[in-house]
Formats: C-alpha cells, sequence, structure tokens
C-alpha cells in the first residue's frame, strides 16, 4: 500500500505543474488588471505604467510564470495588488474562519445524518422514516441564502440567541474570550450549513441499510441468534458507510473552499468572499494561490478517500 | 482624504450576489412604494434630548465584502476605509475646516494661507495637536506623506499629475534627489508649518480636497522604520494606527469591526461617546437589523431596503446630495497617446448634434430612478452636482423625456424613418445601429439599460447591448482607458466628483478622461477660463455649452442615505460641519430605541 500511495503522490507533481500554469495562463487571460479602474483622471498614466512594470505584468507570461514559481518555494505567494499586504497574510486571516466553520457544519452534518439515515434505513415505510423523508425534501428543495436568510433573522434578529455578524465580537480579549466569542458566532451559520448538507448522507445510509438487510451475512447474523441492534451498529452499519467514506476525502477540499453564500449572510469573512473578490478585482496573486491551494488539497482529498475506503473496507486494498 | 481624487462610481459594487433584502416579510405593491427625495431626507436630526454621558454609538457599515482597513488617509483608495477614518480625522479626513461649498477656512486642525504673490502656500498645524500615543503632531509628520505617495518604494496609485506641479516633486519621484526642495519648513522639522512650492497656482487650490497638496498627516516617528513596501500592510497602519482627532481606534476585528474611543490628547472640545462600534453588516441583512434597533447608523445603505427602513418608526432618514454624477457618454474619437490629445474623427451619425441631443430626450431617467433607485438618484441637469451652488447652473434645462421633441430634431435633421425596418436611417440614407457599453455590477442593470433601449427604439434609433449583454467593470475600465476603442457607440459613466468641481480633467482635450474624445477650442477655451475671478461666469458657460453640443448627457445625481436611530443627537450631514461632526454626536438613552 505505501508503494502505491507514494505513487501516487508522484503522479501529483506532473498534475499540480499542469494545474498551475493552467490557472496561472487563465488568470492573466481576465480582460483587465490589479489597476483597471484605480485611475483617476490627476493619474499620472506613467505612474500606473511603472507600477505595472514593476509588478512584472508587462512580462511575457512564461516569464511572470517562472518568477512565481521560484518565489512560491521559498515560501512567498506574492503581494495581494488591492488588499496591499502578503497573500500568505490575507489566506492566514481567511483560512482559519472558514476551516472551523466548515468543520462544525460537518460535525453537525455526520451528527444529524447518521442517526437519521440509520432510523430510517431501519424502519423504513414507517412513520418516521416519512417524517425523515420530508426534513429531506426541505433540506434538498429549499435554496441555500433563503434558509440562511431566514435562521438569521428567527434566530439571530427576533429571539437574539445568536450573534448576527462577524467571527468574534470586538469586546473579546484573551484566549477564552476569544475563544468562545469564535465558537458562539459560528454555531448559527455551521448549524444551518451541517443540517442542511445531510441529505445525501441520509439519502446513501437509508438505502445501503435497506439494501443490506437482506443479505446473507446479515441474515446469517441473525440467525446466530445477535440481537438487532448489533446487527446494526456492527455488521449493517460499517458497511453502508463504504460510499460515505468515499465520499470523506474530498469534504477536506470542501473544508477550504467556504461558501460564498454563508459568508455574504452573516458577514463571515472567508475563503469563498475572498475568491470572488479577488476575482473581480483582478488580484492574480490571490486568484492564483487560492486556486492552486484547493487543487492541490482536491488531489490530496481523492488519495485520502481511498485510504479510507480500504480501511473501512477489508476487501478493497489499493494495489 | 476622501475626494482627493475622482473615482469611477460603482467599484464596491461589484459583488452584490443578491438583492434580495430581508424586508421584514412586509408585502408591498409597487404604487405604494415610498421613494426618497432630498426634500423629505433630513440634512440633520435635531434632536433635543440630552445625551448621555458614557454612550456607545453603533454603526453598521452595510456591505457585502469585508474592508481593507488601511487607516492612513494617505495610503487608502477606498471609500469605506475613508469612513472608517472619519472618528479619528473628520467626515472627508481633512486637517482643515470647510464652507459647505469645501472653501476652506480658517479654525480647523490646520490653517492654509496661499500666497499668490510667490505661489506658494503654509500650512500652520494648530498648536495643541497631538498624536494618540501623546506625541506633537509636528511640520514633519505634514511633508511625510508626500515621501509616501511619491517614492515609488511605497508602490502607491495615488502619486498624481496635480501633485508633480510641486517644485522638486517630480524629482524626487522619479529617484533624482533625497528630498523635495519645494516643501521647506519655516520653523523646522520639529515646528508646526511647512510652505509648500508651486510652478503655478490653480484656481481649485482655495477648496478642500482639490488633489494639489495634501490634507492629512501622517506620524513620522512610528512610522518611520516600516520598510516602504511594508507600510499598508503594516501593524501600525491596519491595528494600532494613531490619530489626531476626537476618537481613536481601540480595536480592530480585521475586515469586520473597528471600535473607537476618545482620544486623550484631544485639544478641543470632549467628545460625547465612550465609545463606537462600526461593524459590517450584510446588504441583504441590514433592513431586518435596524428593524431589530441593533444600529444607530447605517452607510452605504442600498437603495432597494429604503421602503422597508423608510417605514420604521425608530429611526429618521437622513442625507444629502452626493458628489457623484452619472452621464451618457457618446463615442466621437480616439485619444492619441502620443501626443497626449483627444482627436474627435470617429465616422458615426453621432457626430450630428441633432442625433446627440434627441437620444438625450428620449431617455426616461425620472422613472428609472423612481422604479429602480427608490428616488435615491435624481435626473442631472448638467455634470456639475447641486452643493457647489456658485458653480452649479440651475437654469440649464438638461433632457428631460420629450419624445416630441427628440422626433422633431431628428426629422429635421435628415434621419428619415425606414418603415421597412421601422427604425431611422442615417442622413446618408442608410440604415445605422448604435453599440450601447452598458455596465454589470448593479441588481437592476439590465432592466436599466433594456429601458434605455426601449426609449431609443420609440424614437427609430436602433440601439443594441455590446455583445448582447451588460459589460463587466474590468473589461468596461480597460475599454474606456485603452481610448482606440471602435466597438462602443455609447455608454455611461460616472464620477464621484472631488470637493473641486472644475471638470478639466474630466472632459479636458488632453485627458484620458474625456472617454468620449469631444474637442472643440470654443470648449477648450470656456474650460481654461475657469479662474477664481470669472469663475461663475465660466461654470455656467461651460454648462450651456454643454447642453448645446449634448456630447454627454447628464442622467443622474446619486443621494447620500443615512437611516439614524432616534437616540442619536447631533447627527448632521451638512458639508460645513464636516470637520467637527463627530465631537458633537451623542446618544440619549443606553439602548437603541
Amino acid at each position: 500500500m505505501w508503494k502505491t500511495i507514494i505513487r501516487r503522490v508522484l503522479i501529483m507533481i506532473p498534475q499540480i505543474v499542469i494545474l498551475s500554469v493552467l490557472v496561472f495562463v487563465l488568470a492573466k487571460l481576465m480582460p483587465g488588471d490589479p489597476f483597471s479602474g484605480t485611475i483617476g483622471p490627476n493619474t499620472d498614466p506613467k505612474q500606473i505604467e511603472a507600477l505595472k512594470r514593476a509588478a512584472g505584468l508587462f512580462d511575457p507570461w512564461y516569464v511572470q510564470y517562472w518568477h512565481w514559481i521560484v518565489n512560491l518555494f521559498h515560501g512567498n505567494l506574492g503581494q495581494s495588488y488591492t488588499l496591499k499586504q502578503p497573500v500568505t497574510t490575507v489566506l492566514g486571516n481567511r483560512i482559519g474562519n472558514t476551516v472551523w466553520l466548515s468543520l462544525l457544519s460537518l460535525i453537525v452534518s455526520y451528527a444529524v445524518a447518521i442517526p437519521l439515515g440509520m432510523t430510517s434505513g431501519r424502519h423504513d415505510g414507517s412513520r418516521r422514516d416519512r417524517g425523515i423523508a420530508i426534513f429531506n425534501y426541505f433540506t434538498f428543495g429549499l435554496p441555500t441564502f433563503v434558509v440562511f436568510l431566514l435562521g438569521l433573522y428567527f434566530f439571530g434578529y427576533q429571539l437574539n440567541w445568536f450573534p448576527t455578524s462577524g467571527t468574534v465580537s470586538i469586546n473579546a480579549s484573551g484566549f477564552f474570550a476569544e475563544a468562545s466569542s469564535r465558537l458562539y458566532h459560528m454555531l448559527l451559520p455551521g448549524a444551518l450549513a451541517g443540517i442542511l448538507g445531510t441529505t445525501s448522507t441520509i439519502q446513501y445510509l437509508r438505502s445501503e441499510i435497506i439494501d443490506a438487510k437482506s443479505q446473507d451475512y446479515v441474515r446469517t447474523a441473525r440467525s446466530k441468534g445477535v440481537p438487532t441492534s448489533k446487527v446494526y451498529s456492527r455488521h449493517i452499519f460499517r458497511n453502508s458507510l463504504l460510499p460515505i467514506a468515499a465520499f470523506a476525502g474530498f469534504q477536506i477540499t470542501g473544508l477550504i473552499g467556504g461558501s460564498v453564500v454563508i459568508e455574504q449572510v452573516f458577514s463571515y469573512p472567508g475563503m469563498g468572499q475572498l475568491f470572488i473578490t479577488a476575482i473581480t478585482s483582478r488580484d492574480y496573486s490571490v486568484v492564483t494561490a487560492i486556486v492552486l491551494f484547493t487543487g492541490i488539497l482536491a488531489l490530496f482529498g481523492s488519495l485520502l478517500s481511498d485510504i479510507i475506503l480500504s480501511l473501512v473496507d477489508p476487501r478493497i486494498r489499493i494495489e | 482624504m476622501k475626494k482627493s481624487t475622482k473615482y469611477f462610481t460603482g467599484l464596491a459594487a461589484a459583488v452584490a450576489l443578491f438583492s434580495v433584502v430581508l424586508a421584514g416579510c412586509g408585502s408591498k405593491s409597487a404604487a405604494n412604494t415610498p421613494t426618497a427625495s432630498t426634500g423629505n431626507l433630513k440634512l440633520s436630526y435635531d434632536n433635543k434630548a440630552q445625551s448621555v454621558k458614557d454612550g456607545i454609538l453603533n454603526i453598521a457599515m452595510v456591505q457585502d465584502t469585508p474592508f481593507q482597513g488601511i487607516f492612513a488617509p494617505v495610503l487608502q483608495q477606498d471609500q469605506v476605509d475613508q469612513f472608517l477614518t472619519e472618528p479619528m480625522s473628520g467626515v472627508y479626513g481633512t486637517l482643515f475646516k470647510t464652507d459647505g461649498q469645501f472653501k476652506i477656512v480658517d479654525g480647523g486642525q490646520a490653517n492654509l494661507k496661499i500666497n499668490k504673490a510667490d505661489k506658494s502656500l503654509i500650512i500652520t498645524l494648530h498648536k495643541g495637536l497631538t498624536w494618540s500615543d501623546g506625541k506633537p503632531v509636528k511640520a514633519k509628520d505634514l511633508e511625510f506623506p508626500y515621501e509616501i505617495i511619491a517614492n515609488n518604494a511605497y508602490q502607491s496609485q495615488l502619486y498624481t499629475d496635480s501633485l508633480a506641479d510641486i517644485v522638486g516633486l517630480k524629482d524626487f519621484h522619479e529617484g533624482k534627489t533625497k528630498t523635495i526642495s519645494g516643501i521647506t519648513y519655516p520653523d523646522g522639522e520639529n515646528g508646526n508649518s511647512i510652505k509648500i512650492q508651486f510652478n503655478h497656482l490653480t484656481p481649485g487650490m482655495w477648496n478642500s480636497g482639490s488633489g494639489y497638496y495634501l490634507e492629512s498627516a501622517e506620524p513620522y516617528h512610528y512610522l518611520k522604520d516600516i520598510k516602504p513596501g511594508d507600510l499598508a500592510g503594516s501593524k501600525q497602519i491596519r491595528q494600532t494606527p494613531l490619530s489626531y482627532g476626537p476618537y481613536k481606534v481601540a480595536n480592530v476585528v480585521a475586515g469586520q469591526s473597528v471600535s473607537y474611543v476618545p482620544n486623550p490628547y484631544w485639544y478641543g472640545q470632549k467628545p460625547k461617546l465612550k465609545k463606537i462600534v462600526t461593524t459590517v453588516v450584510s446588504t441583504s441583512t441590514i433592513a431586518a437589523a435596524l428593524k431589530d434597533k441593533k444600529y444607530d447608523v447605517a452607510y452605504q445603505t442600498p437603495a432597494t431596503a429604503y421602503p422597508t427602513i423608510k417605514k420604521l418608526d425608530n429611526y429618521v432618514q437622513t442625507g444629502h446630495q452626493s458628489l457623484s454624477f452619472y452621464y451618457l457618454s457618446y463615442n466621437l474619437g480616439h485619444y492619441d497617446t502620443s501626443k497626449s490629445v483627444n482627436v474627435q474623427d470617429r465616422k458615426t451619425p453621432l457626430q450630428n448634434v441633432a442625433l446627440r441631443q434627441a437620444m438625450g430626450y428620449a431617455m426616461n431617467v425620472d422613472q428609472v430612478n423612481k422604479k429602480f433607485n427608490y428616488g435615491l438618484q435624481t435626473r442631472a441637469n448638467t455634470v456639475i452636482v447641486p452643493p457647489f451652488k456658485d458653480a452649479h447652473d440651475a437654469s440649464v434645462k438638461g433632457f428631460p423625456l420629450d419624445i416630441k421633441k427628440a422626433n422633431n430634431l431628428l426629422d429635421k435633421a435628415g434621419f428619415k424613418w425606414d418603415s421597412k425596418h421601422e427604425y431611422r436611417l442615417n442622413t446618408n440614407g442608410k440604415p445605422f445601429k448604435l453599440v450601447f457599453m452598458a455596465r454589470s455590477g448593479n441588481a437592476n442593470a439590465q432592466a436599466i439599460a433594456q429601458n434605455y433601449i426601449q426609449q431609443w427604439k420609440q424614437i427609430g434609433v436602433d440601439v443594441v447591448l455590446y455583445h448582447d449583454r451588460l459589460t463587466d467593470f474590468n473589461t468596461w475600465a480597460q475599454t474606456m482607458q485603452s481610448g482606440t476603442s471602435n466597438d462602443w457607440d455609447l455608454t455611461i459613466g460616472g464620477w464621484a466628483d472631488t470637493t473641486d468641481p472644475s471638470l478639466i480633467s474630466l472632459f479636458g482635450p488632453g485627458t484620458q478622461s474625456n472617454f468620449g474624445h469631444f474637442v472643440s477650442p470654443e470648449f477648450t477655451s470656456i474650460l481654461n477660463k475657469i479662474d477664481p475671478a470669472v469663475r461663475q461666469k465660466a461654470f455656467y458657460d461651460m454648462q450651456k455649452y454643454m447642453q448645446k453640443e449634448a456630447f454627454v448627457i447628464p442622467t443622474s445625481y446619486s443621494i447620500d442615505w443615512y437611516p439614524i436611530n432616534k437616540r442619536v443627537t447631533g447627527w448632521t450631514n451638512d458639508n460645513a460641519q464636516n470637520n467637527t461632526r463627530w465631537i458633537n454626536v451623542g446618544v440619549t438613552a443606553d439602548a437603541t430605541k
């Protein structure tokens, strides 16, 4: 297995190089540059030209690409043109917010989806199952921004249970106060996003469990006199998790991708918004850094999915 | 320094993803939707109640993206950062006190004296002016911003032609000298005044925000050791900036919120609040937030929220005419980069002034403003905004909707109807089609563009959108700035004007911002006459000439609108009180009413 993992990692290197070239060239093909629109009628066009030259925007793309790669290996992702900070600082400010929020919503999502999926599969056709199906229709059918807006309106503004914007209170000082304020700020968006993310997990789990119920190994277990609850928790559950485990690796990419909708509604500065803003303002250095980063994570995510799958299902071995 | 440069308006609106406003679930019919006007927005909220001693003012900064958070006027390029710096340095971030039309008067944190004879000016700081770390503001702090802007190592985009008129600044900018020879210290670097020597004096110099000199100070002792390239990203600028105004920054959560407390070293009247907290609130939730009385003041609230917020009992709607204006521009030529001049040489039916005027009269700007902007924009009659009372000519009519007049103009000029394809033919008898480069960025942009196209169809002028869709801001800006594009015939642009109404930089013969490339010796001579002695007459002549030639059609002025909670005291949008607004603002009760 180790051999395979190493081979997969080695194959990733050319993939990442191709990805980085594509990302870099596509970013440069966008009309305009970071300086478009910042030029007032009194601005000396020569000044802007000098700044563009200093930023290397007049060099051929491969020269710019080479500089970028060299800097990349020095841990320097460049300077954000519009935010006027190093890209690493910009990403550092946002990535934490997004990772914690995504992690919370992932936990909520599994915490809600797994029991619901199990119940609905075990008691298929019952009232409980129908109730869960209705819940699923809602989480699948409702547009996410409507749910976020309504959630914010009721829990934030009407009931005043949760903060309505930002990631941390401005008055929080000290590690503990700040950490608890951060958690408090992400509870509502995290819970809402988590609940909305349950649909596919519930559905997969339900149908896998229904399938498994009629399998020979279940019948054998039962005929041996294994208690029903144990049959479900030990035998059926593990097998039914396979399709979910297959996706788990990819969730990692989702962790840093962020959600533009949730970030906008809750004024929660994260990676999703940063990406959109960087594109609209042609902040090349930020755009390329984010795309490259998510691309690399996607590659690792798929590898991780394979590894998890082989751990969960001994029948699958990476050869 | 707000207004030291003109801005393309609509820059920040680029990522307005949803215009959904959580309106508190009320149903509204279009017929009784309230619309604003400068008439029903109060300039000041005259709250007679006594303010409490330790009040906290909560401000909502309404936008869908985090703010940048550069608390140094000299490095700011963003209106939001300028708003955020207001409690520290006044509304327009200037050291000077101004009258209602932005003319500099004595009595601010610094005074200005212009010496016409030797083309110089002297800026003298108030003796008690002190940084929030207790150190006095010195003459060197007035000079340091010039070093930041002109030294290429700081990578400032704010170095302009106007500033280059200061003696020696260009040489310093090009690295030929180590100091700026035109800036001297009459009583030493540690004194409290600087003298700036110019090559020419310009009429706008008596106004704040003219852009010929800088109007803020930066703490040299606090920033001098930071590498130029790192300055804008430094902690000293973003997290712990110094202030010389009534309030200082207490805490910053990057991109999200800022809190301010009184500056203990402020020499003037003690501010009334214990704390000010400004927080970013999304455009889709601001109406709900105000309904829940979460904030005392809201900045940049979108017009779409106006009908809901107007109905809230606890808020007073205040506002004033902003310095922004929008106009329709016709592409009549190109910009010759080698000679730095505009050439009006394009072969287009738009060279016919009757067609330009007729298209102006066909636009129903009033209806568009009422329906899509809830009255927060009004039809413009000229390109000089009304707050410049002395320069704005109210007698110029502009182009109000008049289809009959438009048709008459076209008939007389020889644009004949072609019954076969139901449009008019060019004066040479051939059909023609015009390309409209309309910008995206606003939720209603498509509807507005289609409305205009439909109006032009009524007078028989065939107009299509550039590439059949709206154009994104970057493509638009690139096309306009290239100055040589032949792919568009008309576009709508907007400028947030400087506090100086002179428009030579927008429509002059040598400026790249003259997007339509209209030039005429008569117009150039009018523009050149705009100097103090005949200033008003020249401005009036300019507006009359622009009305006659119709090379741009003024479309709209904007209204800055601020909903204010009824517990707020001392709030005013009066330009004459820009320098002191934040000292007088207070609150009456401990919680938002």
